[in-house]
């Protein structure tokens, strides 16, 4: 069976797309090495529009109106621009209140599209442009440490990576949140309390990588303006065995944290990647995987909800769970050298 | 000799789930058609494959694997028709309910007409309602432009004006329609349904017909007090199709090969659900329900007319809906027998988010599933009460007399014991008078719908062969009462002449077993006016019950199930409800 992979890895070769929200213009080449900062794409982000009735400004049918149009489809208009008139003794006109571009015109009536300040879109992380994706985008390759979550909230930054914790599995407060935090991007172990959160945000920090948090923060977790991604589950799970060195051990480095809401039907995953300066290209990350004998997984429900281990046996026909549940399963051997029967549907193979 | 209306044509269904692509064969055997089997895979719509094909492919390697029948040539493509050496099928048949639901805004006049009607229609399939624009929205045309814009809708669906009703004001409404289509880019231009005033059919093609596709269907609100869907709902089902085949790899390909073109479950599921109102007893409906990962669907039929509710906001582990503050927590936690935190419920509801294919390990998950199934089917009935108003049964909102009620879903139909699926069933949907559970267990009634267009007498034996699971009959009278008054007397006469009496007192759930291949005659007498459906409160009679898994079960809970209060009492009570279904 095809399983989809989740990756803690501390050196792979990573293809992203990086594209516009609506079409746009792709500034990028193909080939073209970026830094972070660099702008690949931009557009316009929500396309406005503003109607203007001419004719009822006129105080003229809409047929007669037409005559006094003064602009034409694909003009750009600044505020206060003629559009319509004069029409008799008193001189009536109609200026535009916004500036933008003529769309449509006729019957006394006009159709703006409203000038808006450009959405760039950054690179993110440093890497090289491999393809170009018409009027959206680019697929930017790069290599580094590649670490994947299981929620985002949505938010995407660039820092520097900062540990603050003595102790992997200890939760993360705000008293760990001190100057060292300050415009980086923290990796805690897990958050119970909303006071975490808003000193987050106060201080302000660039993006936070946990390993669990209550579900119950996240409608706050949703609000907060840096990125925060959760790699292994909801609760008290602190930063897995695979994914806490690989991060930790890249302080100081730059990092993209991307913590999109995880959408399994595109393809999006939150995630952290850590470019690093190699000359060769390692091999590219796998997407899915056959489930194998020996497969490193992590269990995705209680009771060994974030666990990891390796897969000892797939068992042939069906094993009964001691929730009487008749389910295709595997045994896993987990870390501490307990063995455990879990359903496959439960499991995700772990590339490292 | 007997006569057999049996073309001898084999079938295959394939269906392709959020989670699950199942390809089951049916094929004549013995002059009737019978289900063979079904091969299973993961599906494939999603990330990285991007391609329904995959899926189906494994799927139907993995039912040659259990049928011993060749149906993949060496081309790898699937044999139509069947060849002299045995191999392939005849007919194909497809449903898809895989990917998000479409994103859809619904333009009418009055928010509780038009709007209402096609907000019912959308409810049919596989949609999220993004945004309503009507005449007492008090928005400006440009505002509306701007809405559609940014809301990137699937589709837009235009109601409004009741027959040789208004004109004008729909054209009007027609606008920012008209504009949005025109400033989309064509891929990303909206497919509209136009399902309003007939007598301006020709003007709305004329405004929209060139901008990209357009479909003019009949009035869904003919009168202010007719809401008439059925035309409407086939061309719903054809852009939905036509929107899938636009965006998701692999779903053209199966159209093609599908006998009648894809359709969704829920389509098939209201067409065997009428197939099935015509065969049963024409005084009572016919149920169908559907707990699903991604959407809940409810589908009821009654004298050959049929209605169907998808609700996605109600599956149990929708990504794309599910906001964890809309969940009642504390209406969940009263269907649990153990103390759990909110916030540990709230942990748990969420991983089966992020997993929707996970499944249970232990007791208490495998309990929290169950009763969040309980809530899905009381929430999915809450909004379907309207339109099952013409079902009988008077006092609305208990449910209307309904047999059978076939009930699908793995929360059901692969719980640990049958007894938990029943519970779910009885407390979730509060059946009323006399009625029979049946689980699909193969997951094949929406499939058989599907099967109904191309061969009706398939889909008619098919179900009768052993393919479903008679769960339950279910006794619940209908009434009010002290808890322990005696509502209801019978009178047992098994097979081999053995009789008992019995008496079952209001607030009480009883169970009679009564295996499968067995019979057992009752002669009902309700007591205080309850009503068992045989002819209004106080009246009685008999009935001839069939065995099934569970036996005979009589709901003397009441309706609507009390409420308890008290967290010890109330978890002690469904400890004992579920106890008296597993006693023996």
């Amino acid at each position: 069976m095809q399983l989809p992979l989740t990756h803690f890895q501390a050196l792979t070769t990573m293809r992203r797309e990086r594209l516009l929200p609506f079409a746009g213009k792709v500034l990028a080449r193909k080939g073209q090495k970026v830094q972070s900062s660099d702008i690949l794409a931009e557009c316009e982000l929500t396309p406005q529009f503003a109607l203007v009735e001419y004719g009822r400004g006129l105080g003229l049918a809409p047929q007669k109106a037409d005559a006094f149009l003064q602009v034409k489809v694909g003009m750009d208009l600044e505020k206060n621009d003629l559009i319509a008139g004069p029409v008799g003794i008193m001189k009536r006109v109609v200026r535009s209140l916004h500036a933008g571009r003529v769309v449509l015109t006729g019957e006394g009536q006009l159709l703006l599209r409203l000038k808006s300040q450009p959405f760039t879109l950054q690179a993110g992380f440093e890497g090289t442009v491999v393809e170009l994706i018409a009027d959206r985008g680019v697929i930017l390759q790069t290599v580094g440490v590649l670490a994947q979550g299981i929620w985002g909230n949505g938010r995407a930054a660039n820092g520097i990576v900062v540990s603050v914790l003595a102790q992997a599995d200890e939760e993360l407060t705000e008293s760990h949140l001190d100057q060292r935090a300050h415009n980086a991007i923290v990796i805690g172990s897990y958050v119970s309390k909303e006071t975490t959160l808003e000193k987050a945000a106060a201080l302000p920090i660039r993006g936070l990588v946990l390993g669990g948090l209550e579900a119950n923060l996240i409608p706050m977790a949703e609000q907060m303006p840096y990125p925060i991604l959760v790699l292994d589950g909801f609760g008290r799970y602190p930063i897995n065995s695979f994914a806490y060195p690989i991060l930790v051990t890249n302080e100081k480095r730059e990092a993209y944290l991307s913590a999109e809401k995880w959408d399994a039907y595109r393809g999006i995953r939150p995630e952290i990647i850590i470019p690093l300066p190699v000359e060769d290209y390692p091999t590219e990350s796998h997407e899915t995987s056959e489930l194998s004998v020996g497969n490193r997984v992590r269990i995705c429900r209680a009771p060994f909800c974030g666990r990891i281990g390796t897969v000892e046996q797939i068992l042939s026909g069906k094993a009964i769970l001691p929730n009487g549940l008749s389910v295709q399963a595997a045994q896993v051997h987990l870390g501490d050298g307990e063995l455990v029967v879990a359903p496959i549907a439960n499991l995700e193979i772990i590339e490292t | 000799m007997p006569v057999s209306f049996v073309q001898a044509d084999s079938l295959l269904a394939l269906d392709v789930g959020s989670i699950t692509t199942r390809a089951s064969l049916f094929d004549v055997v013995d002059a009737r058609y019978r289900y063979l089997g079904s091969g299973e895979a993961p599906s494939t719509a999603n990330a990285p494959f991007h391609d329904l094909s995959e899926g189906v492919h494994q799927a139907l390697e993995r039912l040659q694997q259990i049928t011993g029948r060749v149906l993949l040539g060496e081309d790898a493509k699937l044999i139509v028709p069947s060849q002299a050496d045995g191999s392939g099928v005849d007919w194909v048949v497809a449903t898809v309910s895989a990917g998000p639901p479409l994103k859809a805004i619904v333009v009418g006049l009055l928010a509780d007409v038009s709007l209402e009607s096609a907000t019912n229609l959308l409810s049919t399939t596989y949609a999220q309602v993004l945004n309503q624009i009507h005449l007492g929205d008090h928005r400006k045309l440009q505002d509306r432009l701007n809405l559609i814009l940014q809301s990137q809708p699937d589709l837009i669906v235009v109601a409004g004006g009741t027959e040789g009703g208004a004109e004008r004001a729909v054209m009007q409404m027609l606008e920012a329609v008209g504009l949005a289509c025109l400033l989309s880019n064509e891929e990303n231009r909206p497919y509209v349904l136009y399902v309003g005033n007939s007598a301006i059919r020709e003007q709305v093609k004329k405004s929209l017909g060139s901008l990209g596709s357009l479909v003019l269907s009949a009035n869904i609100r003919p009168t202010l007090e007719v809401e008439q869907l059925e035309a409407a709902k086939l061309d719903l089902m054809s852009a939905f199709r036509q929107i899938r085949c636009a965006h998701m790899p692999g779903f053209l390909e199966l159209d093609q090969i599908a006998h009648g073109g894809v359709i969704t479950p829920s389509f098939g599921w209201e067409r065997v659900v009428r197939l099935l109102s015509k065969a049963y007893d024409q005084r009572k409906g016919v149920m169908g329900v559907d707990i699903g990962a991604a959407a809940t669907i409810l589908a009821a039929g009654l004298g050959g007319n049929a209605t169907v509710g998808v609700f996605p906001q109600y599956g149990l582990a929708n990504p794309y809906l599910r906001n964890l503050e809309q969940i009642p927590i504390h209406d969940l936690m009263n269907w649990l027998t153990f103390d759990i935190s909110p916030q540990v419920l709230k942990n748990t509801l969420l991983t089966k988010q992020t997993y929707p294919a996970s499944l249970p390990m232990s007791v208490e998950e495998l309990e929290i599933e169950l009763a969040l199934a309980r809530l899905m089917l009381q929430s999915s009935l809450r909004e379907m009460r309207k339109r099952l108003k013409n079902f009988g049964g008077g006092e609305l909102p208990v449910l209307p007399p309904m047999e059978p009620i076939i009930a699908s879903g793995s929360v059901l139909t692969h719980a640990a014991r049958w007894s938990q699926a029943a519970m779910v069933l009885l407390d979730g949907l509060q059946p009323t008078r006399i009625t029979t559970l049946v689980l699909d267990q193969h997951h094949i009634m929406a499939s058989l719908g599907a099967a109904a267009a191309v061969n009706p007498v398939l889909a008619v034996q098919a179900m009768d062969f052993g393919t479903l699971l008679n769960l339950a009959s279910v006794i619940a009278p209908l009434g009010q009462a002290r808890p322990g008054t005696v509502v209801l007397r019978a009178k047992l006469t098994y097979e081999d002449g053995r009789e008992e009496k019995m008496e079952f007192r209001y607030g009480s759930l009883y169970r009679i077993p009564l295996p499968f291949g067995q019979t057992l005659q009752l002669h009902l007498q309700p007591l205080h006016g309850f009503d068992i459906g045989m002819g209004g409160g106080g009246v009685g009679g008999k009935a001839r019950l069939t065995g099934s898994a569970l036996g005979v079960i009589v709901d003397a809970r009441g309706r609507p199930l009390p409420t308890i209060r008290d967290t010890k009492r109330r978890q002690e009570w469904l400890r004992k409800n579920l106890a008296v279904l597993e006693s023996r």
